[in-house]
C-alpha cells in the first residue's frame, strides 16, 4: 500500500503563521479589554433599567424611567454643555503639539534633552500636578497672577471664578497632554522623506509652502489618530475637573456628574443610564470621524 | 492585508478605544451581582470547629500617621486575642469610596471598615452592615460610656452599628498677632457670636480699589460651622422624627443662615478669590477660622511660626453648641459577628482612644477620657475635649449631602438669587438624597 503524503508544505506553513501573527499579538489585549471593559459595559445596560443603589441586593425593574428622568434632568444637560466647552482643547492641543514637534524635529545638539523635558508632564501624576496648579492659580498669591502683574496686567480669578474656571482646566490639560501629541507628530515628521522637501525647495517652494503642501498633508494619519483620541479624551475628562473644581459647578462634566450620582448618591441605575447615553454619543461621534477620515491611519 | 480586513480591524480598534474611554463612566464600577445572604457565609462556625484563628479583613482610608498607628494597634490586638488575625488594607482617601461600594455590592467587602457616620443608616437599612454583637458591646454599656453625639449617628432602629472614630467638633482659632493689631483681646478670643462677627469685621482689610489684603474670617459656609450657629440660634435644621431636613421651613434657621451669609456678601470679611481659607490662616492673611480640633495637630507642623489662640465655639447667652462629625468602625453583613465586634471594641477602648488622641489630636468618644489629666494637660487640647460637652450630631455626613449643601452655599455667596428659594431647593435636594439610593 502506498503511504499517503500528508505533510504541509513548509512555505504554506510560514504563510499561515504570518497570517496568524497579528491576531496573536493583539489577542491578549483584546481579551483583556473584553473582560475588564466591554463585559462590564454590557452588564451595565440591564442595570440602567433598574433602580439599583449598589449598596443593596434590591434591584427593581423601572423600565425607561432612568432615561426619561435623564432627559428632564437640568444638571445632566448643564454638565453636557460644560463638556462641550472643553472641545476647544482638541484643536489647541493638536496645534501646540504640532508646533513643538516641528521645533524638536531639528537636528540640534541636545535636542533629545528638550524632547524629554517637553514629554515629562505626560508621565507626571495628574492629581499631583493638579494640586500644584491649584496653587499656581491662587488669585492673590499664585504664580500665574504674579506673572500677569509683572507684565502690567491685572490678575484673574482662575479656578475660583466661574467665568474662567474652564479656561484654567483647559490650560492645565494642555500643559499635561501636549507632550503626548508632540510625540505622535514627531514620529510622523520623522517618517516623511527629506527628499520630498528637498525637491520642493529646488522647485522654489518656501519653507511655509513646503510645510503646508507637503508636511501637513503627509501627517494625516497622525491628525486622524490624534483627533479621534483627543475627542474621546474630552468625553472622559474627570480627574482634572475633579481636582480643579470651579464654583457653581462651572467645571462639572458629564463624567463628574455620573460619578456623583453613582458613588455619592448611590443611584447606580441612573448613573448607568447616563453612561449609556454618553456611550451612544461617543459612538456616534467616533463613527462620524471614522467615516470622514476613512481611517487611512490604519 | 485586504482593504475590508483593514477596515474591520480599524473599526474593532476604534470600538475598543471608545469603550476604554468610557470605562471610567461608572459602567465597570457597577457590577451586576448583589450581596449574598449575610448569614450564608460566616466563617465563625468554621473557625470554632477547626480551632484555627479567624482572620478579619480591615480597611481604612490611608494617611502615613494613621496607617503606622493602626499597624501597631493590630499587632497588639493579635497578641491579646490569639484566636483572631487581622489583615489590614490602607486605601487612599480619594479611592476609598470607589473601592468600598463595589465590594459591598459583590460580597467582597472587608469584615471591618471605616465609613462616614452619615452612611451608617443607609448601609444598615439595606443590610450591608450588621449591628455590633450585644454579647460583646451591650447597648447599655455604649450609652453609659460614650458621648451621645458621637454614637447617635451610628444607631439605626435602636441598634448600634458601629463605634466612632475620627471624631471632630467645631472650635475657634484666631491669629493673635492680627487680633492685637486690630485692638482685640488676643488672649481671650471672641466669646459670643456678636463678638465673633465684630472680630471678623475689624480684622478685615480692603484697599481703596476694593481688593482684599486681609480677611477677618475665612468662612465659606462649611456645613458643621453653619449647623452649629443655627443650633445655637435656636433653629431647627433637621427633624429627627420625620428624618427630614426642615431648615428652609423654619424662619429661625433661615434668619441665622441669612446672617451668616451676610458676613460674606455684605460685610465682605472673606473673598474666595483672595486666598484659600486655611492656607491664608497659615500664612497670616486670614484672622480667624472655625474648624476641627484636628487643626491643633496640623497647624504647629504646617505653620510653625503662627501664633494662634483657641477657644470654644462662641456662645449665645450661656449656651454653646458644637456640631460633631465622625466616621465609624462598622462590620459588613458577612463578618463573624463576635470577633469583628471584639476588634471594634478594642479600637474604641479607653486605652486605644487615649493613645489615638495623644498622638493624632483626634477627639476621644469615651466619657472617661473627658477628664483624663494626661489629655487635659495641654490647654489647647483641653479646650477641644471640652467642646464635646456641648456637641450635637451633624446631619450632613455623606459626600452627597455635603455636596448639595456646598452647592447651595456657593449660590448664596456668588449669586443674587433669593435666599429662601435657594434654601428650599437645597432642602428638597437633601431630602431626596436621604430617600434615594436604597
Amino acid at each position: 500500500m502506498k503511504t499517503q503524503h500528508t505533510a504541509v508544505h513548509p512555505r504554506k506553513k510560514r504563510i499561515t503563521a504570518l497570517k496568524a501573527a497579528p491576531y496573536l499579538f493583539i489577542g491578549p489585549a483584546i481579551i483583556y479589554i473584553f473582560c475588564v471593559t466591554l463585559l462590564p459595559v454590557i452588564m451595565a445596560l440591564p442595570i440602567s433599567f433598574t433602580d439599583w443603589s449598589a449598596l443593596s441586593p434590591n434591584k427593581n425593574f423601572v423600565a425607561f424611567d432612568n432615561y426619561v428622568r435623564l432627559f428632564h434632568d437640568k444638571d445632566f444637560w448643564t454638565s453636557c454643555l460644560t463638556m462641550l466647552e472643553f472641545f476647544i482643547y482638541v484643536p489647541l492641543v493638536m496645534l501646540l503639539g504640532l508646533a513643538v514637534a516641528v521645533l524638536l524635529n531639528q537636528k540640534l545638539k541636545g535636542i533629545k534633552i528638550f524632547r524629554v523635558i517637553f514629554y515629562s508632564p505626560v508621565i507626571t501624576s495628574t492629581i499631583a500636578a493638579a494640586i500644584l496648579f491649584d496653587w499656581f492659580y491662587q488669585p492673590t498669591y499664585g504664580l500665574f497672577n504674579a506673572i500677569l502683574k509683572f507684565f502690567g496686567f491685572s490678575g484673574i480669578g482662575w479656578v475660583t471664578d466661574s467665568s474662567t474656571a474652564v479656561l484654567s482646566v483647559i490650560l492645565f490639560k494642555l500643559w499635561k497632554d501636549f507632550g503626548a501629541t508632540m510625540l505622535i507628530y514627531l514620529a510622523g515628521l520623522q517618517d516623511i522623506s527629506p527628499e520630498l522637501k528637498e525637491a520642493a525647495a529646488i522647485d522654489g517652494a518656501s519653507s511655509w509652502k513646503s510645510f503646508c503642501r507637503i508636511t501637513f498633508p503627509l501627517l494625516k494619519p497622525a491628525h486622524t489618530y490624534l483627533l479621534m483620541t483627543k475627542v474621546i479624551g474630552v468625553f472622559m475628562i474627570f480627574q482634572e475637573t475633579y481636582m480643579l473644581e470651579g464654583p457653581l459647578h462651572s467645571t462639572r462634566t458629564v463624567v463628574n456628574y455620573i460619578y456623583e450620582k453613582g458613588f455619592q448618591s448611590f443611584q447606580m441605575g441612573y448613573a448607568s443610564a447616563m453612561s449609556f447615553v454618553l456611550f451612544v454619543i461617543v459612538m456616534i461621534m467616533t463613527i462620524i470621524q471614522y467615516k470622514v477620515t476613512k481611517m487611512d491611519v490604519l | 492585508m485586504k482593504k475590508y480586513t483593514k477596515k474591520t480591524l480599524g473599526a474593532l480598534l476604534a470600538g475598543t478605544m471608545m469603550l476604554s474611554a468610557l470605562s471610567g463612566c461608572g459602567a465597570e464600577k457597577a457590577p451586576d451581582s448583589a450581596p449574598a445572604d449575610p448569614a450564608a457565609s460566616k466563617p465563625e462556625s468554621q473557625a470554632a470547629v477547626s480551632g484555627e484563628p479567624v482572620t478579619l479583613t480591615y480597611w481604612q482610608h490611608s494617611s502615613a500617621a494613621r496607617d503606622e498607628m493602626m499597624t501597631s494597634l493590630v499587632e497588639r490586638f493579635e497578641k491579646e486575642n490569639p484566636d483572631i488575625k487581622v489583615k489590614c488594607e490602607f486605601i487612599p482617601e480619594a479611592d476609598y469610596s470607589q473601592k468600598l461600594i463595589p465590594s459591598l455590592a459583590t460580597d467582597t467587602a472587608p469584615d471591618v471598615f471605616q465609613v462616614q457616620s452619615g452612611m451608617v443608616p443607609k448601609l444598615a437599612e439595606v443590610g450591608a452592615i450588621q449591628p455590633v454583637d450585644e454579647s460583646v458591646m451591650p447597648a447599655s454599656m455604649i450609652e453609659q460610656d460614650f458621648v451621645a453625639a458621637a454614637t447617635d449617628g451610628l444607631k439605626y432602629q435602636d441598634k448600634y452599628y458601629g463605634m466612632p472614630t475620627d471624631v471632630q467638633t467645631i472650635i475657634c482659632f484666631w491669629n493673635k498677632t492680627l487680633a492685637s493689631e486690630a485692638g482685640l483681646d488676643a488672649e481671650k478670643g471672641p466669646q459670643t457670636w456678636d463678638e465673633c462677627f465684630d472680630w471678623a469685621r475689624k480684622m478685615t482689610k480692603t484697599g481703596a480699589d476694593g481688593t482684599m489684603s486681609q480677611s477677618g474670617w475665612g468662612t465659606k459656609g462649611y456645613a458643621p460651622e453653619v449647623l452649629s450657629y443655627v443650633e445655637q440660634m435656636g433653629g431647627r435644621f433637621f427633624d429627627e422624627e420625620k428624618n427630614q431636613f426642615v431648615f428652609a421651613d423654619d424662619p429661625t434657621s433661615v434668619e441665622a443662615i441669612t446672617n451668616w451669609v451676610s458676613l460674606y456678601t455684605k460685610d465682605k470679611v472673606y473673598d474666595t478669590q483672595f486666598s484659600k481659607n486655611w492656607a491664608g490662616f497659615r500664612q497670616g492673611l486670614v484672622g480667624m477660622m472655625l474648624g476641627h480640633p484636628a487643626m491643633l495637630g496640623n497647624l504647629p507642623v504646617t505653620a510653625p511660626d503662627l501664633d494662634f489662640g483657641v477657644s470654644l465655639i462662641p456662645a449665645n447667652g450661656d449656651s454653646r453648641a458644637s456640631c460633631l462629625t465622625s466616621w465609624g468602625y462598622v462590620m459588613s453583613a458577612k463578618a463573624p459577628s463576635e470577633q469583628a465586634t471584639r476588634f471594634i471594641e478594642f479600637l474604641s477602648s479607653e486605652a486605644v482612644e487615649k493613645e489615638w488622641t495623644l498622638k493624632t489630636g483626634e477627639l476621644p468618644a469615651r466619657k472617661a477620657l473627658l477628664n483624663d489629666p494626661e489629655i487635659l494637660a495641654d490647654p489647647k487640647t483641653a479646650i477641644a475635649i471640652n467642646s464635646l460637652n456641648d456637641s450635637f450630631v451633624g446631619r450632613l455626613q455623606t459626600g452627597a449631602l455635603n455636596g448639595a449643601w456646598s452647592e447651595a452655599y456657593e449660590k448664596l455667596m456668588h449669586t443674587e438669587e433669593d435666599i429662601q428659594t435657594i434654601l428650599s431647593d437645597c432642602q428638597a435636594k437633601l431630602n431626596e438624597e436621604l430617600a434615594s439610593g436604597l
